[in-house]
């Protein structure tokens, strides 16, 4: 066991927003954190990551204290990712990956970059896939190819730990699924990986662990299989879930419902997306269609109800 | 892991659905063989934006915004070095030019009898005003712009906000107060050590309201600055309505605009020591500020102890402005433009930024105060005046060309 976590707790502004939380991690897995808004996901990575005092329990990986270590130390042995990273400085893409290299340099000194800084800058990007956007302006890039760049910046710190915000929001399917792949990559080389997630679908399919918070506390922790289930989804996140598998990966696939929506209406919201009828006017009920399979049946009478209600 | 299903699923999609005309197939960032093949074909230097903007992910071409590296490390170098050398042939220069009338050669000759070599044969008077009354002020003048330059550049990285200057703690306030007090009692010698007090009583107060409203984050340390400059120049606005006439009027006003008038050499030797023995650790220290781009939490997790780097960097700077303005007044502007101006050129990078500023600072003010004192000679206008003449100008000059560059 690498990571450990014991009775975790951290209080902002005299509220208790992560409430003893304890969880062994292996090196070299990704552990997904879920749960829903307020729930203390962001918390807890901000605590590991140092951004947030720890007001009880213990962190520990290996055999090092990781509460003791001083800031540089903590930042050469784990990055944080955050969700979006601004900045309105005209720095190229090298320029900021370079920055992961700080907790290496000496704080005070002259002259620019030694060789093995610029060689691991280059490994880096060549491994989060942003080496192309060496010389951009970082301030120019997409969202996909900004968290790209963010994830090369922390692995230019060498890190054996990495914390991730939500990696794949705000980013397009293929970006979502090409970070995920990464992810994937990094724990097999070794890396621990730990991420706050929104999506069950790809926490299914990335992590080896995840952890479900509710209201600050561990409300359960194991496998994706044992722990994603419907009963679970619903006390967590107060939704139906129908796990689903994806027709090729077989990778549990989630389609999920609100409890007092009339879902008979499910079918039929089907054969309006068929129809062309996009552009979410139908709001929430939407949601579901993506996972749910083409061939039920539908009565026309409750396509006419829907698209009345998405004219208005 | 799975994700193999998922990615053969999107590959049509990539292909077929992406309707902007961008040709040829889409294999880049597809899994390491495509990228050790770019690495390989496109190379890492200039003209790889041909065959890599045909294919970006966002469609866009993005030749302009890309800098090739190994630029701006070489602009910095160049420019450093340039600056250098327009730096001392600036000081020779200035230095004859006056009233009375007084070649490069006579200036070389006079400093190398100082130096222990052979006698200058120049007249007393001539050694005089080259040693005695040009060399000092022109001295000084190169010290106050390179300490405001480069204090500049780490106010405004320290807090986040490119309309930062080296006065936004209160300084300049706090000290016109003290120099105002000294004019008005009539203890002139008084004033650099009041101007002094002045702007560590304003930087004090500033850091003080800043942290008793929470800590000393950007806005914070911005807003507490505002309320004493406020507050201080309420203070001397008052006491100049009060009590000032006449020749203390004069002497007021000309301080509070800037003026090196009376520099000499204690203040050149001051000035210098102020700016090396303070400036070379924040240069060597310029990589700290590069950490704030992204901001206090990014600068944490790349571990940097900002709020301890932010209270050292904000004292260091304060301290030496607070020597600056003591002997010079408030000059504006050249803290403000100077690290912009630089940043065009040499880029963000505060490893550059910093000893180019106060290379351009040095230089600047210095031509700024030769012109202060003979454009209208006998009468000398306020060098203040003269750098805000300059300085909007080029600083509006430099926010349109900033617009165009679409950066």
């Amino acid at each position: 066991m690498s990571l450990v976590l014991e009775g975790v707790s951290v209080d902002l502004g005299g509220t208790r927003i992560v409430d003893g939380v304890s969880a062994a991690l292996p090196r070299g897995t990704v552990t997904g954190i879920i749960g829903p808004n307020g729930a203390g996901k962001s918390t807890l990575l901000r605590a590991l990551a140092g951004l947030v005092p720890v007001s009880a329990g213990a962190i520990g990986w290996e055999d090092t204290d990781l509460l003791r270590l001083s800031v540089r130390q903590r930042a050469r042995l784990l990055a944080l990712i955050e969700q979006s990273a601004h900045t309105s400085e005209p720095l190229t893409v090298r320029e900021v990956v370079e920055l992961g290299r700080m907790p290496h340099q000496r704080a005070l000194r002259f002259g620019g970059a030694s060789a093995e800084d610029a060689a691991r800058v280059e490994d880096a990007m060549s491994t989060a896939g942003c080496l192309d956007l060496a010389e951009r302006r970082y301030t120019t890039l997409s969202g996909g190819q900004q968290q790209r760049v963010g994830l090369a910046r922390a692995l230019a710190q060498e890190p054996q730990l990495l914390l991730l915000d939500e990696p794949t929001n705000h980013l397009d399917p293929h970006a979502q699924l090409r970070t995920l792949r990464l992810m994937r990559r990094l724990a097999n080389d070794g890396l621990t990986l730990i991420a706050a997630l929104h999506d069950l679908t790809h926490a299914a399919a990335v992590c080896d662990t995840v952890l479900v918070l509710r209201d600050g506390r561990l409300h359960a922790a194991g496998d994706p299989d044992s722990v994603l289930t419907p009963d679970t989804i619903r006390e967590v996140y107060g939704v139906e879930a129908d796990v689903l598998r994806h027709p090729r990966s077989l990778a549990p696939v989630f389609a999920l419902s609100l409890p007092e929506e009339a879902w008979t209406a499910g079918p039929a919201a089907d054969s309006v997306a068929a129809d062309g009828l996009g552009g979410g006017a139908a709001g929430i009920p939407r949601e579901p269609q993506d996972s749910r399979s083409a061939g039920s049946t539908s009565s026309p009478n409750a396509v006419m109800e829907l698209r009345g209600s998405a004219a208005t | 892991m799975t994700t193999t299903g998922h990615e053969t699923g999107l590959a049509p999609l990539r292909t077929g659905g992406d309707g902007t005309g961008v040709s040829g197939p889409e294999v880049r960032g597809r899994g390491p063989e495509a990228r050790t093949a770019r690495a390989a074909t496109g190379g890492l230097g200039a003209g790889t934006g041909g065959g890599l903007g045909s294919g970006a992910d966002d469609g866009r071409p993005h030749a302009p915004d890309r800098v090739r590296p190994g630029v701006r490390v070489g602009r910095a170098l160049g420019l450093g070095l340039v600056l250098v050398a327009v730096l001392a042939a600036s000081v020779c220069v200035a230095v004859t030019l006056g009233p009375a009338s007084i070649t490069v050669a006579d200036v070389l000759a006079s400093v190398g009898a100082r130096l222990g070599a052979s006698a200058s044969g120049l007249s007393p008077m001539e050694d005089g005003i080259i040693w005695n009354l040009r060399m000092p002020r022109v001295l000084t003048a190169a010290a106050v712009g390179a300490g405001l330059a480069l204090c500049g550049a780490v106010m405004q990285a320290t807090t986040r906000n490119p309309l930062s200057d080296p006065y936004l703690l209160g300084l300049s306030s706090g000290a016109s107060v003290g120099a105002v007090v000294a004019l008005l009692v009539g203890a002139q010698f008084l004033l650099p050590a009041a101007a002094f007090i002045g702007a560590m009583a304003a930087l004090l107060a500033t850091l003080g309201l800043a942290q008793l409203a929470g800590g000393l984050t950007p806005a914070r340390t911005i807003l507490a600055g505002v309320a004493v400059s406020s507050l201080a120049g309420a203070l001397t606005s008052l006491l100049i309505f009060w009590n000032a006439q006449g020749d203390s009027y004069r002497n007021i006003l000309s301080w509070l605009m800037g003026s090196l008038s009376g520099a000499d050499w204690r203040d050149g030797i001051l000035g210098t020591v102020a700016v090396l023995v303070i400036g070379v650790p924040l240069i060597a220290s310029a990589r700290l500020l590069d950490a704030f781009a992204f901001g206090d939490d990014a600068a944490v997790s790349l571990g940097v102890r900002v709020e301890r780097v932010r209270w050292l960097m904000l004292a260091a700077t304060a301290v030496l402005t607070g020597i600056l303005v003591s002997m010079s007044g408030a000059i504006g502007f050249v803290g403000l433009v100077v690290p912009h101006a630089v940043r065009l050129i040499v880029g963000p990078g505060y490893r550059a930024v910093l000893p180019v500023s106060a290379l351009g600072g040095a230089v600047l003010l210095l031509w700024a105060d030769t012109l202060a004192r003979t454009a209208f000679d006998p009468r000398e206008l306020p060098v203040g005046i003269v750098t805000a003449v300059l300085g909007a100008p080029v600083f509006a000059l430099l926010l349109a060309r900033r617009k165009g560059g679409a950066a």
